[in-house]
């Protein structure tokens, strides 16, 4: 586990200007470029008013775990490595958060799931939408749906999930990302770090 | 002072919005939908087979704000060269959108107009019944495409919007049975000389419910003095209603033809000074009561559309046989959400009824899909 990373220094600035900006200081990032980390971070405020702190974990993942996932979400985790963002206030651990990327119909879409620390759904954002079509899944109404999901629960589009018409494709994609990364949350559970607090 | 270093942040951030950071790899993608279709008229041995539509759809994105999208189509599998046999092969589509920020984008190319409800989206397995709606063929004339450019957006959860400057119709292939559908320029060497506006309204209240607001207006002289000043005005509103396994939707549609009598002394057609349809489609997928663990889909469906090319005319009396109404029965099968087996059997009335123009029944199999 590395609780310190910063594989791209333009992520490290970008955080440092947030952080500026936001009065949170934020310990590192993940994979993700500054902008979409910027937005991140203001969803994550948004999301857990209380945090005082964002850290940032970096965790690898075996191929054993990767296998895990496929088998549980029918999704594969591509890359190595999976950054959470750990919200904590000077007590406790507030939650998890994790950004990654499915492919809409034609273009990558962008997107944040927040969890408790019970692993449920607290929260859903685009961070970046880039399909001529189908933006829907970006209106909170939809998101809902999600809202207290467990990575145990049927959330298949269509039946749980409601199919917007017009943005099937969006909603089938991020609906199997949202599983997919709740699927990969609990399978790293036990070294998720429950501990951290603002120093 | 420390005011001033944030500013200067906050700038420094704005720059690095703006100059567009590369956050997405450029990268190409390729996709498709088809449709096969068996059509059987009552009455007539043996019906036709027919690929009637074979789409490949390419798309690009060159960075986080920039990207392209294209479709090129075979109509009816072969245009053969030197002959009068086979179909169609066209750019369906070819668009770049800017997209600046969610609520303003700018898109440039070949654009779809944004009416109706199955213009914009046509993949085979999103729609029910082996044709698509008449209304979507005799009064909106899908598919309908043109060159410009516009802008689209989201400016809030509810609504998006897009409004595009496109080539407009050209008067000389409107007719009588048809109405508009003739004067399509499809961007080929398109006439510029009546840019036409185009816009759409989504808005949706409340999740399962969406509801849309389109038009097209635009002058249909492409250039030639002699016919006045023929001005289409096209409006069109849609709802769509998903509740559980039950779904609804409805399109309606009018459009007046400014100086149809000038077109019509012209070319020697019959063109009406108003057009109109609607129809309302309700459709309940049976295997989910059956099988609730199914995801599989079988959609029994009925739909009643009305359209009528003729409803107000100048100088001549109406041609009641294109005052029509559709009935379609059908079944959609869907074994997963982006392929489709359907059946279905249509009637298709109107108003004069007579042995030329005999009211008909046509059996219809078709297979659908895409793929992204």
């Amino acid at each position: 586990m590395a609780i310190i990373s910063s594989n791209h220094w333009w992520a490290t600035v970008g955080l440092v200007v947030s952080a500026a900006l936001m009065d949170v200081p934020v310990v590192t990032s993940g994979e993700v470029s500054p902008a979409e980390l910027d937005m991140a971070m203001s969803s994550l405020r948004r999301i857990f008013p209380d945090a005082q702190q964002i850290h940032s974990v970096t965790l690898d993942l075996t191929s054993t775990e990767k296998q895990f996932l496929a088998e549980m979400s029918q999704r594969h985790w591509h890359g190595d490595t999976l950054t959470i963002f750990v919200p904590v206030d000077a007590g406790s651990t507030l939650g998890y958060a994790v950004v990654d990327h499915v492919k809409g119909k034609d273009q990558l879409i962008t997107y944040l799931v927040a969890v408790s620390p019970e692993l449920s759904v607290k929260d859903l954002e685009i961070l970046a939408y880039r399909e001529p079509y189908g933006g829907e899944v970006g209106h909170k109404s939809w998101q809902k749906q999600f809202f207290g999901k467990h990575p145990g629960d049927m959330m298949r589009p269509g039946k749980e999930i409601k199919n917007i018409s017009g943005a099937t494709i969006s909603v089938r994609s991020v609906t199997l990302g949202v599983k997919k990364v709740l699927s990969l949350l609990l399978i790293v559970q036990n070294r998720l770090p429950h501990n951290l607090k603002e120093p | 002072m420390y005011i001033g270093v944030r500013r200067l942040l906050l700038l420094a951030l704005l720059i690095g919005f703006t100059t567009g950071h590369a956050q997405v790899e450029p990268r190409t993608t390729v996709g498709g939908y088809g449709e096969l279709h068996y059509n059987e008229p009552e009455g007539s041995a043996l019906g036709q087979l027919d690929f009637h539509r074979f789409v490949l759809y390419v798309g690009h994105v060159f960075n986080d704000k920039l990207s392209f999208t294209s479709e090129i189509e075979i109509e009816h599998t072969l245009v053969e060269a030197g002959t009068d046999r086979g179909g169609e092969l066209s750019l369906e589509q070819a668009f770049l959108d800017y997209r600046i920020r969610p609520p303003l984008g700018i898109r440039a190319g070949i654009l779809l107009p944004p009416v109706g409800l199955i213009n914009l989206h046509h993949e085979p397995p999103t729609f029910n019944g082996v044709e698509r709606p008449s209304v979507d063929h005799v009064i909106i004339p899908t598919t309908w495409r043109e060159a410009g450019v516009g802008i689209y957006g989201t400016p809030t959860e509810q609504l998006d919007y897009q409004f595009y400057v496109l080539a407009g119709f050209d008067a000389a292939g409107f007719d009588a049975r048809n109405g508009l559908r003739g004067g399509r320029q499809k961007a080929f060497m398109s006439n510029a000389a009546n840019p036409s506006l185009t816009g759409r309204l989504d808005f949706s209240p409340e999740i399962g419910l969406q509801l849309g607001a389109s038009f097209f207006i635009g002058n249909s002289s492409a250039g030639n003095d002699s016919i006045g000043n023929p001005v289409v005005s096209l409006w069109s509103g849609d709802a769509r209603y998903t509740l559980d396994d039950l779904s609804l939707r409805g399109v309606a549609v009018v459009a007046t033809i400014n100086d149809a009598d000038k077109i019509n002394a012209k070319f020697g057609r019959n063109v009406a000074d108003r057009i109109y349809g609607y129809y309302v489609e309700a459709a309940y997928n049976i295997l989910s009561p059956l099988c609730p663990e199914s995801e599989q889909q079988v959609n029994l469906f009925a739909r009643y559309e009305k359209y009528d090319t003729q409803a107000a005319t100048t100088g001549f009396p109406r041609l009641v046989q294109y005052n029509r109404n559709d009935v379609v029965l059908g079944i959609t099968y869907k074994p997963t959400h982006n392929t489709a087996f359907k059946f279905d059997y249509t009637f298709f009335n109107n108003e004069l009824n007579t042995d030329t123009f005999a009211n008909a029944k046509q059996l219809n199999l078709g297979i659908g899909y895409y793929f992204f």
